[in-house]
């Protein structure tokens, strides 16, 4: 009896879901879409998800529950991974990942087991730009001045080849710098204290998280270090006022179109930071009707005021940005790949 | 300081605060109680609710949430063996033989007691500590935790009981444990057998409830009855281990601190503290054969940090942003969701407000405890409950906890390998507790060994703090062999003939 | 006996601790830094251990049993047989392995309505009606409790995977909830 009432249940789905006025509203009505957050709980990628969550459905055709599901592991690659391969590609499960995992798979690491060019990218959060700053006692006022000293900058970093260790080693090549990555660091707050208790000269990451959670460490009286040198093209802040944007000033001193284009690399995964993903494979309407709604819901004013109230500014980015972005990353030619390889096992 | 103290105790009185309190409390000890959901998964669970609540009423609710977590962590240890979370696996030692014994209810009493006692010393300590709380934390650098870490490895051996061998060699295994993972220099597998579920290395909650469990769901098949052997009598009671905390206040007061030290420490795990204290315990009485029986002692000295800990370990996710455990890594995310900046000014202008922080927890505990008394003498008796009716639910549970924390069906098979393993160690004779310590302090010891090394070279070795940490660890390490042999000595000169 | 496994016990960790310091020993100098200044220790005093209970093993007669170390289970009850000791042991590490293997297949929600059910009629003999009633409430616990109120998601399990399916009970149930909804 039981088996019958499950068939006739299952029979009756799949006769419901073809095309009949909006299909994307047909199929998501009465389901739910779980989005597989590749962190535990409390961090920057699980609350931006559950930041939008709440507001999801209202812009989805169908209006369908969401929830939030946490998969931590291996830096968000077991996420990524296991949606890209082991989960339903109907559109009712999708990641909430780390985009450096794209600079991951550019890089050939292993266990990464999924394509960027094949995701179905939604949306991203922020467009970031890294950044470097060091404390106030460290012997070097500006980054021209780090360069002619030649001075050593101890910088607190996580892991090799992610945030926080590319920049100094970039820099490093690129500009002349100095910089000494120590990694091992277990987490931001970690990386902070050390700079705060000055057992390191400074560190690197988003300026975002600069401008926004240790603001004390760069203004008021408690402040003890100075930004000095943001990626990309800059940005307009009054913490910035003199600070050299890596890209433009590569421009200015004539650096080769190469190490230019290590520099966006290295500045790629911040420009996209916190995306969500649909796997390969799901129709196209539904990954249209995803990418709409996220565009909405980033915009929706609930949204906006309590990120607002966070201190972090939303700049959200549509899938097909994203796309963009991952695939010129992917489309790296391979000598600068290989480079940039040599420079990251060096550390 | 004394006005921030008293202004922070007042926060906490607003009718809106103390209701959501109050809700918190009761949402926190439905989900508490099951294992494996835990304090953090109960804190993150409902970090979607206080999206629209202002500050001090987002952290009543979470806090008291987070308070109540760590007691009925405590209880489902005692009652079936089972840790609620990673840092309430010292209290099964003592906890959980003394339900068997048919004394569960003066073990939660105990428990119970000594949380309230603990978050109680824990308030006041760091009212008195905060003046020296910034130079403190800020003193303590990779050098320092190394020199902890180290310190706890040495709690190894105080932990072995009496088979040093075995003990310091499972000690060492856990350490090895902890090695598999990505490496945090190189970012290279190690014994991953490429498996991307193990680079942030072996899941400590499900192997924490593998170890400790599953030898108790086969030992209640194997016996057949219920998990108490013997009938609870009036002596089982509550108010027995009640009075039992202040009997032994001393012991109690002196884990408190112990608690609160390494709350304030940031970085180093709250896991590290119980264990700590379980060692000062033991270390710290004269008769220690009752120790892993079901001595009370065992029981207060780990209840009375945990909740010591909760209040001081807010002390340095607020002021510095470094969370020491994955519950004050949820409450900082917290923070950020209200829009306030964990920095020193938390210390300095917002004192009362850190200190609301405080006294939500102390007061969460007094209401959870007076709560937990009326009713715990019932709870007690579902260890009389016949086993094979517990099993198919402790079954659910030790799973559930391995997925919730990592939402991966891999964290079955740590459960069962480590289940395997914890058969395997208690049938032989070989203890548990060292092996989780070893895997909770690895990879504290590695990361803090190389950075240490990168930024001072071996001169880290020098520091004062470092070389005070490595004499108090040689105390560890020779203190009991010491006291042996005067002990033999006295015995000698009074009975020459033995 | 005693001694006997001891010795097993013993050769196994000398085994995996020499396997664990051999693979170490391909590594880069900092990678293997630290899994081989604990890994070679730890080795030398698995081989004592190993020695020892040879030791021990190899003495006639003078069967000592060690004090036992600091562990719940040591203070065991009165004794039983040791076959069935050893029957039960057997039993349930199967049950163990049979729930997470039945949890990873079906899903929590619907693995906790099935396996409660299997162990407790089957193996423990209790009646269908308490069986039934007591999965129910362990599915209700998942269903309501974890999945509904507290929005904690439980995917379905490997068969309605691979089956392209939703969580089997998804079908009933939701169709239900969507009314309350």
């Amino acid at each position: 009896m039981f088996r019958r009432i499950l068939f006739l249940m299952a029979g009756l789905m799949l006769l419901t879901s073809p095309a009949w006025g909006d299909a994307v509203a047909d199929f998501y009505k009465g389901k739910q879409i779980r989005i597989v957050v590749g962190y535990g709980p409390g961090g920057t990628t699980d609350l931006t998800t559950r930041l939008i969550a709440p507001v999801l459905h209202k812009y989805i055709p169908g209006s369908p529950r969401i929830v939030v599901q946490n998969k931590s592991g291996g830096g968000s690659a077991l996420a990524a991974n296991t949606v890209f391969n082991n989960e339903r590609r109907d559109g009712t499960v999708m990641a909430a990942i780390s985009s450096s995992l794209v600079m991951k798979q550019a890089r050939g690491v292993a266990g990464i087991k999924f394509d960027g060019r094949k995701f179905n990218w939604v949306a991203s959060a922020f467009r970031a730009n890294s950044a470097c700053a060091v404390r106030l006692d460290a012997g070097v006022d500006t980054f021209a001045d780090a360069v002619k000293t030649k001075k050593q900058l101890i910088v607190s970093s996580f892991d090799k080849g992610g945030l926080s260790h590319l920049e100094p080693i970039f820099f490093n090549a690129i500009f002349g710098s100095n910089f000494k990555a120590v990694t091992g660091f277990p987490s931001g707050g970690a990386q902070r204290l050390a700079v705060k208790n000055g057992e390191v000269n400074g560190f690197c990451t988003t300026f975002q998280t600069m401008a926004s959670t240790e603001i004390a460490m760069f203004e008021g009286e408690g402040k003890c270090c100075r930004v000095l040198i943001i990626a990309g093209e800059g940005e307009d802040h009054p913490l910035l006022k003199g600070v050299p944007a890596a890209e433009v000033l590569a421009k200015e001193q004539g650096k080769s179109k190469d190490e230019i284009a290590m520099l966006k690399a290295m500045n790629a995964a911040n420009q996209i930071s916190i995306v969500h993903t649909l796997p390969p494979g799901v129709p196209k309407d539904r990954v249209e009707a995803l990418r709409d709604a996220f565009a909405k819901a980033y915009n929706d004013p609930q949204v906006q005021a309590l990120a607002k109230k966070q201190n972090r500014n939303l700049q959200p980015r549509r899938g097909d940005g994203v796309a963009k972005i991952v695939e010129d990353l992917l489309n790296t030619p391979k000598p600068l790949m290989d480079r940039i390889k040599a420079l990251i096992e060096k550390g | 300081m004394l006005e921030a103290f008293i202004t922070g105790l007042l926060q906490v009185f607003d009718q809106t605060t103390f209701l959501l309190m109050v809700i918190g409390i009761f949402l926190g000890f439905i989900v508490g109680i099951l294992p494996g959901i835990g304090s953090p998964g109960a804190v993150a669970l409902m970090l979607p609710f206080i999206f629209e609540m202002d500050p001090v009423q987002a952290f009543a609710f979470l806090l008291g949430m987070y308070a109540v977590t760590g007691t009925t962590g405590d209880i489902t240890s005692i009652l079936f063996g089972v840790p609620g979370e990673v840092v309430s696996t010292a209290t099964i030692i003592d906890g959980h033989p003394m339900a068997k014994k048919g004394e569960a209810g003066r073990a939660l009493g105990a428990a119970l007691m000594s949380s309230l006692v603990g978050a109680i010393v824990g308030a006041f300590s760091l009212a008195l500590a905060i003046p020296i709380v910034t130079p403190l934390v800020l003193s303590f650098k990779s050098p320092e935790f190394f020199s902890l870490a180290i310190l706890g490895i040495c709690f190894l051996a105080a932990l072995s009981g009496d088979n040093k061998l075995k003990g310091v060699l499972a000690g060492g295994l856990g350490l090895v444990l902890s090695t598999v993972g990505l490496d945090y220099q190189e970012n290279i597998e190690r014994y991953t057998f490429g498996l991307v579920n193990l680079w942030e290395g072996v899941g400590l909650i499900a192997a924490a409830v593998g170890l400790f469990a599953v030898p108790e769901i086969v030992e209640l098949w194997v016996k057949g009855s219920a998990i108490a052997e013997t009938k609870v009598g009036k002596l089982g009671g509550v108010w027995q281990g009640v009075k039992d905390t202040f009997v032994h206040i001393g012991i109690t007061v002196r884990c408190s601190m112990i608690g609160t030290f390494f709350g304030l420490v940031p970085g180093v795990s709250a896991a590290l503290s119980q264990w700590v204290s379980y060692a000062h315990a033991v270390q710290s009485t004269r008769d220690k054969s009752g120790f892993g029986k079901g001595d009370v002692r065992g029981v207060l000295g780990p209840g009375a940090a945990n909740n010591s800990g909760i209040g001081a370990a807010m002390i340095p996710t607020v002021a510095f942003g470094v969370p020491g455990s994955a519950t004050t890594a949820i409450l900082l995310g917290a923070f950020i969701i209200q829009g306030l900046q964990p920095g020193p000014k938390m210390l300095t202008e917002h004192l009362a407000l850190t200190f609301s922080f405080v006294w939500l927890i102390v007061i969460s505990n007094i209401i959870t405890v007076a709560l937990c008394l009326l009713f715990l003498n019932h709870l007690a008796k579902i260890t009389q409950v016949r086993g094979s009716l517990l099993i198919p639910s402790l079954f659910m549970l030790i799973f559930l906890a391995g997925f919730a924390n990592t939402g991966s069906y891999f964290a079955m098979t740590t459960t069962l390998v480590f289940g395997v393993m914890g058969v395997i160690m208690v049938n032989h004779g070989w203890p548990r507790p060292p092996l989780v310590l070893g895997l909770v302090l690895g990879s504290l010891v590695e990361r803090n060994l190389f950075i240490s090394y990168e930024i001072y070279g071996l001169w880290f070795l020098t520091r004062p703090i470092v070389m005070v940490t490595f004499g108090v660890a040689l105390v560890v390490i020779f203190l009991p062999g010491l006291q042996d042999w005067m002990a033999k000595r006295a015995k000698l000169q009074e009975d020459p003939g033995a | 006996m005693r001694n006997r496994t001891d010795i097993v016990i013993g050769v196994l960790l000398v085994t995996l601790l020499s396997w664990a310091v051999w693979e170490a020993q391909q590594w880069p100098a900092r990678t293997r830094f630290f899994p081989l200044a604990i890994g070679y220790p730890v080795l030398a005093m698995s081989v004592m251990h190993l020695a020892y209970s040879l030791w021990l093993g190899l003495r006639p007669l003078t069967f000592e049993r060690g004090p036992a170390a600091p562990d719940p289970v040591a203070d065991a009850g009165p004794p039983l047989a040791p076959a069935l000791v050893r029957r039960r042991t057997l039993e349930i590490s199967f049950w163990a392995v049979a729930f997470a293997v039945g949890l990873y297949l079906l899903g929590f929600k619907v693995g906790g309505l099935v396996m409660p059910t299997i162990f407790l009629r089957f193996q423990a003999h209790e009646t269908w009606l308490t069986s039934l009633l007591y999965s129910l409430g362990v599915y209700v616990f998942f269903k309501i409790g974890l999945e509904e109120a507290l929005s904690f998601p439980l995917p379905a399990g490997q068969i309605a995977y691979g089956l392209g399916l939703y969580s089997f009970d998804s079908y009933l149930m939701d169709p239900v909830l969507n009314l309350f909804r």
